[in-house]
């Protein structure tokens, strides 16, 4: 009875089974390095094509030699031997990507790392290489990230769909205007991916709990391959991030990608290309490293409607050393992104921080996502930081200054001490204005210096309950109305005569 | 600059030889191994005389195949496979390097280049295995 009912199932699964003969292109492993090997034949493969070993190990065709192919193993690549049979498949490498990968973190190949068990729900395939959208599918940036950071949402704004480059020497807190940025995307309808490349487990673990805490793992993947981690993986992460990405863009959404860090990235992939023995060109680098990158981040686009709709946002981070940025990486990525924001030790420890260099930062294309309100602001801050920095290498020569390059001074004083931001405290864009329309109008150069913190967060307070009109205005409408802008001014002096009390 | 390869010294050895009388060949013959000898390239010599060997049957129209069988074919079974390969292949005779391989159980694995064409019991029940595991 028991034996029937399985031979009937049994048949019933084989009803529609045809064995018929295949014909398959096969290659030979000529050798075998740390997690990459060489095969002969395969003339057909194709770039980040899927290829299968014996062992059921799978491999990703990289570079393709007349002759010879080299191929990354994802997987046991100790149990590949000399004279293995490799076989193509025809397929690009594919990665299962569904909603609940939302919250986990996960491999260079998708796979959970968080000990969460499998991801739930439907998973669908999506290519780990796919070529970036054309120029009719694209539209132009004019929808703001709001970093909750104030020099960079005032001075270094970030446009939906732009590719925004971090740059810094080592801690300079490159990350954590990254994982700030992160933590501010609550209720600004954004997923996030956050890529990290070559990092030590206890710093991602650490950045995961960050975000946890900050409830931001619920709009967030993290998609790592870590120091420890083969070469090869640490090269495949960046596009098995931006393929997450992808498959939430495809349904309309904005989503924000970080890859922490590129650097790193370039040096997995200097690694792997030596192994393979290709010729190293500068740096050690191999001649098609810029190529690496910029198919990279040409995957960061803003989908018009007819499309689809959807965004992604890339912020590539780049280590520099001793702030060079002219150095091999930096340039290369420096050309391909939209901007960057320069990050530099001197002012980290001078306790400026987030220690942005404004003068040496820019945004291309950001400045057209800006709200109204910010703009307006912005444009005063900027002439007055610019004309400080002018100004402040000179006064400290000489005592006797005239009025006018006092007034400079002290005004440009007061902009750098309020552009600095403590981590994980985001500030919501209609607060940035209060702020800074303060700060513009001249409406603080009374305040001493060492108490302007203070002062900013007692007003950003007070307006809440007393400026009702100019912050809805902001937050809803992008720009304040006549009444609102007399409700604020009011409201500045009203509060700085309880401050100074 | 080409990169010198065995087949692209091959290909030179064969465009030299090409259509020349037994003696001339001979002696440009000679003169190449010398060339090999100069280059230290004669440890690459095995390659070369592969690499020239699929070359004359290349011109010839001759595809050298490896045929993997569970027992020797008879010639009945090898003139049928030669018929098949010559129409697939487009070639004007194929060469059969038998080789018996107990594991594939039954059928036929035909490799030529680098493409198995595989039609042995054992590929069918692994696709089958394939589809009851899915
Ligand atoms: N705005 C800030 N205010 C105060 N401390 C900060 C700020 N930003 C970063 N830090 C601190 O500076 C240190 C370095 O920051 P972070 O790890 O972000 O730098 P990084 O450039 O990413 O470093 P690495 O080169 O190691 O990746 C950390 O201890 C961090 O807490
Ligand atoms: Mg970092």
């Amino acid at each position: 009875m028991q034996k029937n009912i399985i031979l009937e199932q049994l048949k019933k699964e084989l009803g529609d089974f045809k064995a018929h003969h295949t014909k398959e292109r096969v290659g030979a492993v000529l050798e075998v390095f740390d997690g990459v090997v060489r095969a002969s034949g395969l003339s057909d493969l194709k770039m980040s094509e899927m290829v299968t070993f014996p062992n059921g190990a799978v491999g990703v065709a990289l570079n393709l030699e007349e002759g010879s192919v080299g191929i990354i193993v994802l997987g046991d690549y100790l149990g590949i031997k000399e004279g293995d049979e490799v076989k193509s498949t025809g397929n690009i490498l594919e990665l299962p990507v569904g909603d609940e990968i939302i919250g986990r973190v996960v491999n260079a190949i998708a796979s959970p790392i968080d000990g969460r068990g499998t991801i739930a729900g439907e998973l669908k395939s999506y290519p780990i290489e796919r070529v970036a959208p054309g120029v009719i599918t694209r539209k132009s940036v004019d929808q703001p990230v709001q970093t909750g950071i104030k020099a960079i949402d005032a001075l270094i704004p970030i446009g939906r769909g732009q590719r925004e480059l971090i740059i810094g020497d080592r801690q300079t807190g490159k990350t954590a205007i990254a994982v700030d940025t992160i933590l501010n995307q609550k209720g600004q309808n954004m997923i996030c991916v956050y890529v990290a490349i070559g990092q030590k487990d206890s710093k991602l673990r650490k950045i995961e709990t960050r975000l946890r805490e900050g409830g931001a793992m619920d709009y967030t993947v993290i998609v790592s391959a870590g120091a420890s981690d083969p070469a090869a993986l640490q090269y495949l992460a960046p596009y098995a991030g931006v393929s997450v990405a992808e498959y939430f863009m495809d349904q309309g959404k904005d989503v924000l990608i970080i890859y922490d860090d590129l650097s790193k990235h370039a040096v997995a992939y200097r690694e792997i290309s030596l192994l393979l023995r290709r010729p190293p060109g500068r740096e050690a680098y191999p001649g098609d490293v810029f190529y690496l990158h910029s198919r990279l981040l040409e995957r960061a686009c803003r989908r018009n409607s007819d499309y689809g709709g959807g965004s992604i946002t890339a912020l590539p981070i780049i280590e520099t050393q001793a702030g060079d940025i002219s150095a091999y990486i930096p340039t290369n990525v420096i050309s391909i992104t939209d901007g960057q924001i320069f990050l530099e030790t001197d002012l980290f420890y001078k306790g400026i921080r987030p220690a942005v260099n404004v003068g040496f930062s820019v945004s291309r294309v950001g400045s057209s996502a800006q709200i109204k309100a910010m703009k307006k602001v912005a444009g005063t801050l900027k002439l007055d930081l610019a004309q400080f920095r002018e100004l402040e290498a000179f006064s400290q020569f000489g005592s006797d200054l005239d009025e006018a390059t006092k007034k400079t001074l002290d005004r440009g004083r007061r902009a750098v001490e309020l552009l600095k931001q403590p981590q994980y405290s985001p500030v919501l864009v209609e607060n940035q204005v209060v702020v800074l329309y303060a700060l513009t109008r001249g409406l603080i150069d009374d305040i001493a210096l060492d108490k302007i913190k203070e002062f900013e967060s007692g007003i950003v307070d007070y307006a809440q309950t007393h400026a009702k009109k100019f912050l809805s205005e902001v937050r809803e409408k992008g720009m304040w109305s006549d009444e609102g802008e007399a409700e604020i001014k009011k409201v500045i002096e009203e509060y700085k005569g309880v401050f100074k009390k | 600059m080409k990169k010198i390869t065995p087949t692209t010294l091959a290909e030179l050895l064969f465009t030299e030889t090409h259509e020349k009388s037994e003696a001339e060949s001979q002696k440009i013959v000679k003169s190449f191994v010398a060339l090999l000898a100069k280059k230290r390239m004669l440890e690459k010599g095995n390659l070369v005389v592969e690499a020239y060997r699929q070359l004359i049957q290349q011109e010839k129209g001759i595809v050298e195949v490896t045929a993997t069988v569970h027992e020797h074919m008879s010639t009945h079974t090898k003139d049928t496979v030669t018929t098949i390969l010559k129409k697939e292949l487009h070639a004007k005779d194929i060469l059969i390097n038998e080789k018996i391989d107990h594991s594939i159980l039954g059928g036929i694995k035909i490799k030529y280049g680098d493409i198995v064409i595989d039609s042995t019991l054992l590929g069918r029940l692994k696709q089958m295995k394939a589809t009851l595991f899915k």
